[in-house]
This record gives C-alpha cells, structure tokens and sequence, in this order.
C-alpha cells in the first residue's frame, strides 16, 4: 500500500528506512561457494585499491532509498520510477545508515502526477553519503 | 626493501589480467548486449543481500505475480562493460528509470555502450549507458552510471596488483 496520493504536499517527508552495515553483509554479494576477497569484505583488498577500509558496494546502500520509495509510492515506483544518486562518501563495516526524503516537486503527466523528492542516504550522526532525487507516479 | 603504500599506487593488474588504462576506453563503443532471465532464486537473493522484503517480491503483486526488486538490474550492465574492458573502479553516479516491473522467468536482453569518459580532480571517470528490452519486446529499464576507474590519482604509478577485479573470473561468461 503506497502512501503518497494526489494530494501529498510538498515538504512531506518519506518513511526513513535504516539498514545495519556489517561485513557479514557485505560478503552477502560475493558467490556463496566461492567466495573471493574483494574491496566489500577484505582489509587488503581494499588497502590495494587504496581505500582506508572495506567499504559497502554502492548499490547496497541505494537499496534504502530504493526501500523507501516503494513503501512511499508503491506501483508508481516499479513502474515509472526515476533515480539518480550520487554516491558522496564511502560507508563502512559499522555504519548505521538512514535513507530519508522530502517531496519537492509535482509534475502533471499524461499517466498521473509524478511526485519529484529530494533523497538522501546518511550514516549515524548524519553524516550524508548518498545525495540524489528518486520520482514516481501517483494515479 | 621498501615498498610503496597501496593507497599511492593504483593497480595494474588482477586475477582478470592487465587493469584497463583511461586511455584504452573508447567512447561511443557499442558493449554489445546479454541475455538476463532472473529466477526467483535471484530475486530471493537479491532481497536477502538488501534486506529488501516485500510480498511483491514473494508472494504476488498487481502487476500479475511476483517481481524482483528493481535493484536486481545493478549486475548486467556491470558484467557487460566487464567483458570488455577490466577496471575494478567505484560507482560515483546511478541513474536508472524503471519502466517495467522485472518479471522471473522472462527473458530479457541488456545492451549498453561507453557515453563518455572525463578527468576531474586529478580522477578518471567512464559512462556506461545500458537498456533491458525483454523477449516481447516492453523495455525494461534505462540507466546510465560513472564509475571512478581508480581511487588514487591517475598521476600515481600504475604499479599495484589487485585482488578484486570487481567481477569474479568463475562469473566471466
């Protein structure tokens, strides 16, 4: 069940949604039988690659914003959703991350109202890591 | 003997083979295209990896049994680019209009190509641009991301073996 309609106002904030980081969870993207020893889930790996730490995969993080936005917009956001991200700051191993919104815009469509919000993804102490808009259709 | 930070060096090679120079990323090439079905094994995985659980992605949903999440479409168009060049790099940008719901056990066709290529803050930067059409011909999704080739500026020696080509070798084909 969405829960923008027509008549969301602008400045509504969207339903945060937060996720635990772990490195536990990072190795969740490598193959289960064989694992490797990537930049998500190994300290030398990622020392090579010349990062201070193992650091979450991008996409992983965006998956709160992605959370969020079906639970604010439900089928507007499978069918017709729009994103763009940009990814500002590494997120690490013991990082508790918040996807948060607010709407800022609303554009008539041929197939509804396309509700355009400001979204953003940050770690404790609100710190922003991931900056960008995500939109979709309410009928 | 001493030995260089890892952090002022970038990589030169991985399990993958030479890394990919700046230079050899030609703009406007065609990446070609691959064939996607997602499984409802995928799907599952998909919503464990991103503890993203939904009964749209489980059980049903309006659009006419399950989906997957729409971030299930991060991979193909990596895998892609991954074919032709090997660069472990850093997504720093995502775009992606999702257009139709990603439906298990359909078939689906990825294409993209290189857009552009730039240099900022002493970095090295690529564009990858990539569509899904599936087998009825209903486009999918349209994403277009930049990715940061390596983290150390492209004035540091390219001197360092990797162990993370971003794609693992067994996942090649």
């Amino acid at each position: 069940m969405a829960i923008a309609t027509r008549e969301t106002k602008l400045g509504c904030a969207l339903p945060p949604i937060s996720m635990q980081m772990s490195r536990e969870k990072f190795r969740r993207h490598e193959p289960k039988q064989q694992p490797g020893r990537t930049i998500h889930d190994d300290d030398e790996a990622a020392a090579r690659e010349g990062l201070s730490a193992p650091i979450a995969g991008g996409p992983m993080v965006a998956a709160t914003i992605y959370r969020m936005m079906l639970a604010f917009l439900g089928e507007g956001w499978i069918s017709g959703g729009k994103i763009y991200l940009k990814f500002i700051k590494p997120v690490f191993e013991h990082d508790f991350v918040t996807a948060k919104g607010i709407v800022k815009e609303k554009v008539l469509e041929d197939s509804g109202v396309r509700l355009v919000c400001d979204v953003w993804a940050e770690r404790q102490g609100g710190e922003k890591v991931i900056v960008g808009t995500a939109s979709g259709l309410v009928p | 003997m001493k030995t260089m930070d890892p952090r002022k060096v970038r990589v030169a090679r991985d399990e993958r083979g030479e890394r990919t120079n700046f230079e050899e990323i030609e703009v406007g090439e065609d990446l070609g295209f691959l064939e996607w079905t997602v499984t409802e094994e995928m799907i599952d995985r998909q919503c464990e990896i991103d503890e993203d659980y939904h009964e749209w992605y489980s059980v049903d949903s309006p659009f006419g049994g399950c989906i997957a999440p729409p971030l299930i479409s991060y991979p193909p168009p990596r895998f892609l680019f991954a074919k032709h060049y090997n660069v472990r790099g850093l997504l720093t940008d995502y775009e992606c209009e999702h257009i139709n719901p990603i439906k298990p056990n359909k078939k689906m066709i990825v294409s993209g190509k290189i857009t552009d290529k730039f240099i900022k803050r002493d970095r090295e930067y690529f564009v990858v641009e990539a569509t899904c059409v599936d087998e009825d011909g209903l486009e999918i999704f349209r994403t277009k991301r930049v990715h940061l080739l390596d983290v150390a500026p492209r004035t540091a020696p390219r001197t360092g073996v990797g162990l993370d080509s971003g794609i693992p070798k067994h996942e090649e084909d």
